[in-house]
């Protein structure tokens, strides 16, 4: 009878957890099974995946399509190598995508059907989707079903493939024994109703687009491998007879699946508790400013996993520390992370898969010899994480709107690092030992770099540009990154900070497990905000144009009796040089006509209803803010009062970032040289030595 | 006489002649005055009646460095080919003055006068020219051919290097060879100039060849008196670097204690570059017969 009374209420214990697990996987569409195991004689894997898809749209679909990505490195006339070439100046330059002779990695799908047994192999074609067309890319593939697939229909797949694993190209491969394996498996493109499947070539560019997902992922390695991927570890199994052991990962609802394996990692486990990391007085800030019941805010805790080189061991701490301090802030701002277990790895060493983001597994990145002052490898532990959250959790396309995923991971690593970690120093090395004990006082926050890099690109491309199509992989890099973070920053001057929180909470949560697009997040802010901001989104970041006002002349004059003929009582008079002087000496207490020209020297203006602040100080410390609305070219004020202008500035609080030019912001009527000197004498200084330098050469 | 006996000497040497380290940190310090010249007027137009100003006191604010590499990023190609012109010209500059400087060293008297010194520099100046685009060819082969030789050899550990510190160690022997291969050709045309100047040598191939002999047969005491010395300008640069990095430079008054602390360090590099030719000297002295004293027939008895 205790028995079944314990069996009861084991029962009713697991039966909520089982049922909402089921409810879970019902609400994704794919789920994967995938058997996989590793060659590292041959450096190959072997494959075979099973993949189930309901069609949740109410289109009839003929048609399945798939992501090959590793066939971008099958040759030089794949997609991404051509237009890495382009890049180069002669042709032959591929940059970070170079392959050295016998690197190539490829994938073959070797065969292809339905569970039923229908054999779809031949019914395979590679498709180029992407103008300008690249007729030979190989890494999109599209599978003519025998019957259209109905609006609700289950469509279930097997396929087996083979791939050669690269050798450490675009975050992949393998260098000696240590491989990471990233963009695998034959993924399906995301189908979106009414306008087909989305499914982008793999481009020099471009990031990635894919469903959420259940996966079940069986990995075959050598005995010896310590191995990380996506999800849970839920078994492992060894086979004595030919010395592997096959690892078992689940996930659920994550739209991609990662892995990796040395023999030479450490595997460390830690936990996040959140109760040891979040005040209660945290909490209740956090649930003050956005305004939620508390019972929201909470974080709850998560497995952390550490695989890191023996290289690296001593920093095992600071790599858990940027880990929770990441977790804890991307926690409270933007919702609780909401898997179990998320894995840190210092990738292998030369397997250029440094700093990249997948679902619950990242790659940090590191040296032996890191400096104490600099903020790496912490920056890069906390935007990679974060990545989890923009890239993972509101799974925007970064094929064709990557700033959804980098310019607001890039905005919110730069808040946490600030928060966390404040300015770090400029990693000055020589040869790989740090030499920051000399460049420490150089310590920058990432909003100061982020806009110095924004400026330069402005006038290049929109930060809302489909990946493949900026003018070049720097306009890329600067306009979705640190153009649009930049640009984040000044919304966030404009709305106020604890607003912003609220949209940017608001826009994750609204959209988490689904693929936003950049007008959602557009009808977020205008929605929590309360305005129109459509203005600040059209000039930014679906524009190139540049956004400069500046202040062009300030003067002040005394006021002095003016001569001439005067009507006093019927008659006239007439005040002459001599008297006016006279008259101006008599006055004790001399007054100031000041006028103050600002202009708009860029062609990014602001929106209808929004005033640029312009303040003015005096001589006796006495201050005028006045506004003007930015649409002409120019404006001027003018003041009388008994002082001089010191000086007078437009945008006093930086609420533009964004401005190309902050030091045409501000006019002082006295000089001030001794930034100038300062910089002029550093720049003296190393001149000095570089002749003396020369000099020895003579 | 040990390496150390002869540093000393030379320091001595070098110090009895310091006014000359004056003259050269002078000529320094005019010459990079006009080079940076152009910066100078480009910021006070940029920043002197901005809030980037004051912004530039106290620290490099990648805020007004951005709006400035933004603005005058055009013509940075005319900053970086003044700055080249500036190179060569002071390239030439150092070739005239390295004979005033052998010649004031040789001098025997503690005090050489300004015109002693230029009259020496005019003295030697189509000498130390030959001898100077005679090392062209020899830096490019020391440098290009020697290192790249070493470098692909070292590039073969790189390349097997499973783990980050073989690569790591790898990195920093290709810098050390580079130093060490710049301080073996720099040291020989020195001691070239030395023959020069002490042995009245006027055929600037022959005293090349008889430095090469003179040098060959001692190699190793030579380079190490060379690399003596230039540890005590590695120690004066890390002296200055630690003294530097806790003044704060904040402050107007702090931005004028930087500049002095480091032209006292430009000063002091100057009297390295005067102990590197005065312990040079001495070693040379104590080996090498001047020339006259060679070719002189011995007096009858």
């Amino acid at each position: 009878m205790k028995k079944v009374k314990i069996f009861m209420t084991l029962l009713f214990m697991v039966l909520p957890i089982t049922t909402m697990l089921f409810a879970q996987e019902a609400a994704d569409p794919l789920q994967y099974e995938i058997w996989v195991s590793l060659n590292p004689a041959q450096k190959t894997l072997l494959g075979r995946e099973t993949i189930s898809w309901t069609n949740s749209s109410r289109d009839s679909i003929p048609d399945f399509w798939f992501h090959l990505y590793w066939n971008a490195f099958k040759n030089e006339k794949s997609t991404m190598m051509e237009e890495a070439r382009q890049g180069g100046a002669d042709n032959t330059d591929h940059g970070d995508a170079d392959v050295k002779d016998g690197g190539w990695g490829w994938i073959d799908v070797k065969k292809i059907g339905l569970a039923d047994g229908t054999d779809l192999t031949a019914a395979m074609q590679f498709m180029t989707p992407d103008e300008p067309v690249h007729p030979d890319d190989q890494t999109v593939m599209r599978v003519k079903l025998p019957k259209p697939l109905l609006p609700g229909e289950t469509l279930k797949l097997e396929l087996t493939f083979k791939s050669k694993i690269p050798k450490t190209i675009r975050r992949s491969g393998y260098y000696h024994n240590g491989y990471f394996i990233g963009q695998w498996f034959p993924k399906p493109g995301v189908y979106q109703e009414g306008k087909g499947w989305n499914c982008h070539q793999y481009h020099l560019n471009s990031e990635f687009f894919a469903d959420f997902a259940r996966f079940l992922v069986h990995i075959t390695v050598p005995r010896e491998f310590v191995v990380g991927a996506s999800g849970k570890e839920v078994a492992r199994t060894i086979d004595a007879e030919h010395k592997t052991s096959t690892r078992t990962f689940q996930q659920n609802r994550i739209h991609d699946f990662a892995w990796t394996a040395d023999p030479d990692y450490i595997r460390i486990e830690r936990d996040f508790i959140a109760a040891r990391e979040i005040t209660s007085g945290e909490y209740q800030d956090m649930a003050r400013i956005l305004r939620e019941p508390l019972e929201k805010i909470k974080l709850g805790n998560v497995k952390m996993i550490l695989l890191i080189n023996p290289e690296h061991r001593n920093q095992v701490e600071r790599h858990f520390k940027a880990l929770r301090v990441a977790m804890k802030y991307y926690g409270l701002w933007y919702g609780a992370y909401p898997y179990e277990t998320i894995t840190m790895v210092d990738p292998p060493f030369r397997s250029g898969s440094g700093g990249m983001e997948y679902p619950t597994i990242f790659t940090a990145a590191t040296q032996v010899l890191p400096s104490p002052q600099t903020n790496i490898p912490e920056m890069v532990i906390i935007h990679e994480f974060g990545h989890g959250y923009w890239y993972g959790l509101s799974a925007s396309n970064e094929f064709e709107e990557a700033w959804l995923d980098e310019g607001i991971n890039t905005y919110s690593t730069g808040k946490v690092l600030a928060k966390a970690y404040g300015p770090g120093s400029f990693p000055l090395t020589l040869t790989g030992i740090p030499l920051t004990r000399y460049s420490g006082s150089l310590k920058f926050s990432d909003l100061e770099t982020d806009r110095a890099a924004a400026i330069q690109i402005v006038k290049y491309d929109p930060i809302i540009t489909a990946s493949w199509k900026f003018y070049n992989p720097m306009s890329y890099a600067l306009n979705v990154y640190m153009r649009a973070s930049t640009c984040l920053h000044t919304l966030e001057n404009l709305i106020g900070k604890e607003v912003m929180l609220r949209a940017m909470r608001a826009f994750q949560s609204r959209f988490r497990f689904h693929h936003p697009s950049s007008r959602d997040f557009i009808a977020t802010v205008n929605e929590v905000s309360g305005q129109d901001l459509n203005w600040l989104f059209d000039e930014l970041f679906f524009g190139t144009s540049e956004w400069d006002y500046a202040v062009d002349q300030v003067t002040s004059q005394e006021i002095t009796t003016a001569r001439g003929i005067f009507d006093n009582q019927g008659k006239k008079s007439e005040i002459t040089a001599k008297a006016a002087r006279a008259l101006d000496k008599k006055n004790k207490q001399p007054r100031y006509w000041s006028l103050v020209r600002v202009r708009r020297l860029g062609e990014a203006r602001p929106g209808r209803g929004v005033q640029l602040k312009i303040k003015t100080v005096f001589a006796d410390g006495s201050q005028k803010i006045s506004y003007w609305d930015g649409q002409g070219s120019w404006a001027e004020f003018s003041f009388t009062g008994d002082s001089r202008i010191k000086y007078a500035q437009i945008d006093p609080d930086n609420v533009f970032l964004i401005d190309r030019d902050l030091s045409n912001n501000s006019y002082t009527v006295k000089s001030n040289m001794a930034g100038t000197l300062r910089w002029t004498g550093k720049l003296l200084f190393w001149i000095q030595n570089l002749l003396q330098f020369v000099s020895t050469l003579s | 006489m040990g390496n150390f006996k002869i540093l000393l000497k030379g320091m001595i040497l070098a110090f009895q002649k310091r006014r000359l380290a004056v003259r050269l940190w002078a000529i320094n310090l005019i010459f990079s005055l006009f080079a940076v010249g152009p910066f100078f007027f480009l910021m006070m137009q940029h920043m002197s009646h901005s809030f980037s100003g004051e912004h530039a006191l106290q620290k490099l604010d990648p805020f007004w460095l951005g709006d400035f590499v933004y603005r005058y990023m055009n013509i940075a190609p005319a900053f970086l080919g003044s700055a080249l012109l500036a190179v060569v010209l002071y390239l030439l500059l150092a070739v005239f003055l390295n004979g005033g400087i052998i010649g004031c060293l040789n001098r025997p008297v503690a005090k050489t006068t300004l015109a002693d010194f230029f009259h020496d520099c005019g003295l030697y100046f189509w000498r130390f020219l030959r001898l100077f685009l005679l090392s062209i060819p020899v830096y490019l082969a020391g440098l290009g051919i020697f290192y790249q030789l070493i470098k692909n050899f070292l590039e073969i550990f790189n390349r097997r290097a499973a783990t980050e510190w073989p690569a790591l160690i790898v990195s920093n022997l290709r810098l050390i060879t580079l130093v060490l291969l710049l301080t073996m050709v720099a040291m020989f045309f020195d001691y070239v100039k030395i023959g020069l100047v002490t042995r009245g040598q006027k055929k600037v191939l022959k005293e090349t060849w008889l430095t090469l002999k003179f040098i060959w047969r001692r190699f190793f005491k030579v380079w190490g008196l060379y690399l003596l010395a230039g540890l005590v300008f590695a120690a004066l640069t890390l002296f200055y670097l630690e003294i530097a990095r806790i003044i704060p430079k904040n402050r107007p008054l702090l931005v004028l204690l930087v500049f002095l602390w480091q032209q006292i360090y430009i000063l002091c590099r100057q009297e390295s570059k005067l102990l590197f030719y005065a312990s040079a000297l001495e070693l040379t002295r104590q080996y090498r017969e001047p020339v006259e004293k060679v070719t002189k027939p011995a007096p009858a008895p």
